[in-house]
């Protein structure tokens, strides 16, 4: 019997946990974990996060795999170290011996050294200790009010979330929010809802003094501008959990360096936000930060545990944000000297990035609900399967996107 | 028996495509597919219950707009992680450019 040990039960732990005892019944798993909560999703945190009312917790295990007679769950014990040599994992005081090692150990809210003070209301949000600690300080306030440092995906989602409730203001430093992922006709989009919502985006932000006790934080920008808070959120960014595996001598970039199979030794995996990969796509290393990556590579990590034969992991990168009644997708990987071709059907709008050979190699699109779910999967087949495309057909409403993958 | 209920005109579901329908409060996804057939299932992907009209057809699989999770439309048949549980299904017919579905009552 194989016994396959997984650090880190989130999306890519627990989706390689369910496919391994669901095809093989030869196998025991132990999955361990540092939160003492495990298997829940992390896209509802900062999109459904309400006042008075439940947290937002989404069971990435509804049929209750996790509770089959081979697998071990190891809840609220981190691992602190990893045997290469001898394949031992160090779970807090008790060695495990593994004979296959899946590293899921995602990644961490990034803080800022600035807003590190000592009992005053700045928090991060990455799991839902998190978000409770954010909806239990917001309830306890009548009129509360919110900022939010970073204008990325989360900190925006949180202000549309708690837009209703709490007087949101978002601070951004750079001039258009989301500039390094999305075009400006998208982004100014997401600008303009939430300007609609009453959310205050501050662009442009350069914030100088920061002061905080343990009822409120005031920030003060680089233009004399004042504010107090009973709550900051930052929501700056992202850094992988590679520390356990560097020190167990894996090679580090930019997250835990995995061959296009994910290995990162002979027997060691590792799968999802805390590794870095070669693109399939475009044969770059990237870390991606992304739902689908972390669900399809636990799933690529189980499915050659389960074979026996090691396969180039060949996912598209592809990401989503729900703001109010706005959804935005993404897909690809744009490079560095594409031309953006926009395609604007009204309430949905596209922009595909046509590297200069004709190919697509990314797409971004915003619209109601997931209306642009379709057009973008569309576009992921386009990208698959290499189509030369025209600028004037991609801009033309009037062409079906369907009809340009069939040629 | 169940009874046959009209739910859409043909013409309003394209081919290689479905749309959602709504029935004494309950939504139906209606799918053409790419040999003229039709066929019918809950609009709900069983996953996290987002409606599958946003979808993406292709043969006789429909793509979940949200997490890609994917069914074959024909069978309800969910195939793989995240989905976990089949999709209901429903005998759908064709007559005079109308488009029927037989729903049996509990
Ligand atoms: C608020 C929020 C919203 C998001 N929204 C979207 C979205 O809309 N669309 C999208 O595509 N993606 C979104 N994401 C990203 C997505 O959730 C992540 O890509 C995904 O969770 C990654 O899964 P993972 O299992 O690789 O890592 P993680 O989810 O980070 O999980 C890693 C787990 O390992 C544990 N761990 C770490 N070190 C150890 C150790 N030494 N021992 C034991 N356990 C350990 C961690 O505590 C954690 O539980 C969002 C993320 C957040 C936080
Ligand atoms: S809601 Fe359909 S796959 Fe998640």
């Amino acid at each position: 019997m194989t016994h396959v040990v997984i650090i880190g039960a989130s999306l890519t732990g627990t989706s390689c946990a369910q496919q391994l005892v669901q095809s093989d019944s030869d196998v025991r798993v132990t999955l361990i974990s540092d939160e003492l909560d495990v298997a829940y999703d992390r896209p509802p945190l900062s999109k459904s996060l309400k006042l008075g009312a439940a947290l937002p917790r989404v069971d990435l295990d509804p049929q209750a795999h996790l509770k089959s007679a081979n697998i071990t769950v190891l809840a609220g014990a981190p691992a602190k170290s990893i045997d290469i040599a001898n394949k031992k994992v160090d779970v807090d005081g008790n060695l495990v011996s593994y004979d296959k090692l899946v590293i899921a150990t995602g990644a961490r809210a990034r803080t800022l050294p600035a807003f590190e003070i000592a009992g005053a209301p700045i928090v991060t949000l990455r799991s839902l200790a998190d978000a409770k600690i954010i909806q239990e300080r917001l309830e306890s306030k009548t009129a509360p009010r919110v900022g939010i440092v970073g204008g990325g995906f989360i900190g925006l989602e949180l202000a549309s979330a708690l837009s209703e409730s709490c007087q949101v203001n978002l601070f951004e430093a750079q001039a258009n929010l989301l500039s390094r992922v999305l075009p400006k006709e998208i982004s100014g989009r997401v600008a303009d809802r939430h300007a609609e919502a009453n959310v205050s985006i501050h662009l442009s932000a350069e914030i100088e003094e920061i002061e905080g006790d343990s009822d409120s934080v005031r920030l003060t920008l680089a233009d004399g501008q004042n504010f107090e808070f009973d709550l900051v959120v930052l929501g700056v960014g992202a850094v992988p959990n590679d520390e356990i595996a560097g020190q167990a001598g894996l090679t580090i970039d930019n997250g835990i360096a995995v061959d296009e199979t994910l290995r990162a030794k002979d027997d060691v995996y590792a799968g999802g936000d805390c590794c870095s990969f070669p693109l399939a796509l475009t044969g770059s290393r990237v870390r991606l930060e992304s739902w689908r990556n972390a669900q399809e590579q636990g799933l690529h990590i189980a499915n050659q545990i389960v074979s026996g034969e090691h396969s180039a992991f060949d996912g598209m990168p592809w990401f989503w944000s729900d703001q109010y009644d706005l959804g935005l997708q993404m897909a690809g990987w744009p490079n560095s000297n594409s031309q953006q071709v926009i395609r604007d059907m009204g309430e949905t709008l596209l922009c595909f990035e046509l590297d200069p050979d004709s190919k697509l190699s990314a797409v971004s699109g915003i619209g109601p609900g997931n209306s642009v779910a379709k057009d973008i999967k569309v576009c992921e087949r386009l990208m698959a399967a290499g189509r030369i495309l025209s600028a004037q057909e991609l801009a033309d409403p009037a062409v079906k996107l369907k009809k340009l993958l069939k040629g | 028996m169940g009874r046959w209920v009209d739910v859409c005109a043909t013409t309003e579901v394209d081919e290689e495509d479905l749309i959602s329908v709504e029935f004494e409060g309950h939504d139906y996804a209606i799918y053409h597919d790419e040999d003229g057939e039709f066929f019918a299932t809950d609009a709900h992907c069983t996953h996290e219950k987002v409606n599958l009209c946003d979808g993406f057809v292709e043969g006789e699989i429909i793509e979940c707009p949200k997490h890609n999770g994917r069914f074959n439309f024909k069978t309800g048949e969910g195939l793989g992680s995240p989905v976990c549980i089949d999709l209901k299904t429903y005998p759908c017919k064709v007559e005079n450019e109308r488009v029927f579905i037989e729903l049996v009552e509990v």
